[in-house]
């Protein structure tokens, strides 16, 4: 055996791959429940529920993050698959 | 006439061992979801089994590698391995799998498969046979390395959840974690059949190169891939529910933001593996995955004991199922009858560890029940699945 190659590029293309994607992905979905969170109270026990009507800002950021997160999955997906490609 | 029922036999066998391997399955996806409450057991295990059989289709590269890169190849491109061989390493693979499914650990079917071939391809041609280098750049690393990626990235994603979401107290945040933890779910378990399904794909493709039925060097046919991914939906449908409970509530006790950082870590790192030709092990990223998200919120404890439980578990596995097929290959070479009495063995194994589990069965019923004390009362009330 003349030493063995290891295609490390691969591997470390899955790491950052992974990374980003996942990160990304968990990231922009978190920060649509917050902004859609604004103007309720948090959800922990013993607090009091004050409420104001949440800026209409906040519910167009807040669902748009979920969509671009909905869309980068399916952007993963369509990634794999070899037939599109 | 010889190869020809050799053949069947392994295609037969392959087929159960896909099976199993849906067994084990099942539990990686789903564990998370079905306890933090975001899917029902029955519902978990049904989106699980058919997006396993999409998966099988998507994508067929890890199938190629292990069709044409585990094993050296003669000048007209067939590898050196008998297709008895090949059954004898196969046998091997699934006794360790349902040795490993009874005592409830999640060992990885896929180092099970590779040993196994292993194990019968040294003993019946020599080490010669095997392409070493190409187990260890594209089995053996992605293998050691990706519970570590999938655990990191994990551990990266579920610190950036719980800081945006203030501890995921913000108003709305455990239910929408929860439905995007349905999703993410769904997700690994179509990473699993682009990476699970492959394997046996990839066997019984070797097979049919080597007994002569497909040219070599050409990847799976369409019936092969339909079979394959009958069989994991079938086995993932049928339940794991055994190592579902190790996997979900043993190691660490999981939120749904930290299920859902978690599985979204775990089917990027399957998918973009699979993407590469890696034939991972679907069950250690997932494992690594939830280790990571149980040490991104601090608040977690890790059950460390049982974690090195199962990394024993992993470490033995190629080993152990190579000295297994070694053994049958060792046997099932020597005459007909030979080859009979490891037939006889395999199915006489496996009978046995299925009554063993039977009497103890996890099931929909007890899945999040932790102490085996409590599971002996509930499973007079369940129903056997």
């Amino acid at each position: 055996m003349s030493g063995i190659s290891v295609d490390w590029g691969s591997i470390a293309f899955v790491f950052v791959a992974t990374l980003v994607a996942a990160v990304a992905i968990v990231a922009i979905y978190s920060l649509g429940l917050r902004l859609l969170a604004i103007g309720s109270a948090d959800d922990a026990p013993g607090v009091s529920s004050q409420r104001s009507a949440r800026p209409p800002a906040a519910t167009i950021g807040g669902f748009a993050c979920i969509g671009i997160g909905a869309a980068a999955v399916l952007y993963g997906i369509y990634l794999v698959i070899p037939q599109f490609h | 006439m010889d190869i020809f029922i050799t053949v069947v036999l392994v295609i037969g066998i392959a087929l159960i061992f896909d099976f199993t391997n849906g067994f084990h399955d099942t539990a990686n996806a789903m564990a998370t979801s079905v306890v933090t409450g975001a899917l029902a057991p029955r519902v978990a295990v049904l989106i699980s089994a058919v997006l396993n059989l999409v998966g099988a289709f998507l994508s067929t590269t890890v199938a190629k590698t292990v069709s044409s890169g585990i094993l050296n190849e003669n000048s007209k491109g067939i590898p050196h391995i008998t297709t008895t061989m090949i059954f004898a390493g196969l046998v091997g693979a699934v006794l360790w799998n349902l040795g490993t499914w009874w005592l409830g650990l999640p060992s990885s079917s896929t180092h099970a498969l590779f040993g196994g071939l292993i194990g019968a391809a040294v003993i019946g041609s020599g080490f010669g046979s095997v392409n070493f280098a190409g187990v260890v750049s594209k089995i053996v690393l992605p293998a050691l390395l990706s519970p570590f990626v999938a655990g990191i990235v994990a551990l990266l994603a579920t610190y950036v959840a719980y800081r945006i979401t203030r501890m995921a107290s913000v108003h709305g945040s455990e239910r929408g974690f929860r439905h995007a933890q349905t999703v993410s779910a769904s997700l690994v378990s179509l990473a699993h059949g682009t990476n699970d399904a492959q394997k046996t794909m990839g066997i019984i493709t070797l097979t049919l190169i080597v007994g002569g039925y497909q040219g070599a060097n050409t990847g799976p046919q369409l019936w092969v891939i339909l079979a394959c991914g009958l069989a994991i939906a079938l086995g993932t449908y049928s339940g794991g529910w055994r190592i579902m409970r190790t996997v979900g509530k043993r190691i660490t006790d999981i939120q749904s933001p930290q299920g859902f950082s978690a599985e979204t870590s775990a089917a990027a790192t399957i998918l973009v593996s699979s993407n590469l030709g890696f034939p991972l092990s679907t069950t250690q990223v997932t494992s690594g995955a939830v280790v990571g998200a149980g040490l991104g919120k601090r608040l977690a404890s890790v059950h460390w004991e049982v974690v090195s439980r199962i990394a024993v578990a992993w470490i033995l596995t190629l080993p152990a199922a190579a000295v297994v097929g070694g053994l049958a290959t060792l046997l099932a070479t020597t005459s007909t009858i030979g080859l009979i009495v490891v037939v006889i063995l395999a199915l006489g194994g496996g009978a046995l560890f299925v009554t063993l589990a039977r009497r103890k069965p996890v099931v929909a019923a007890n899945i999040n029940e932790r102490d085996e004390t409590q599971d002996s009362q509930t499973v007079d009330a369940g129903r056997t699945v």
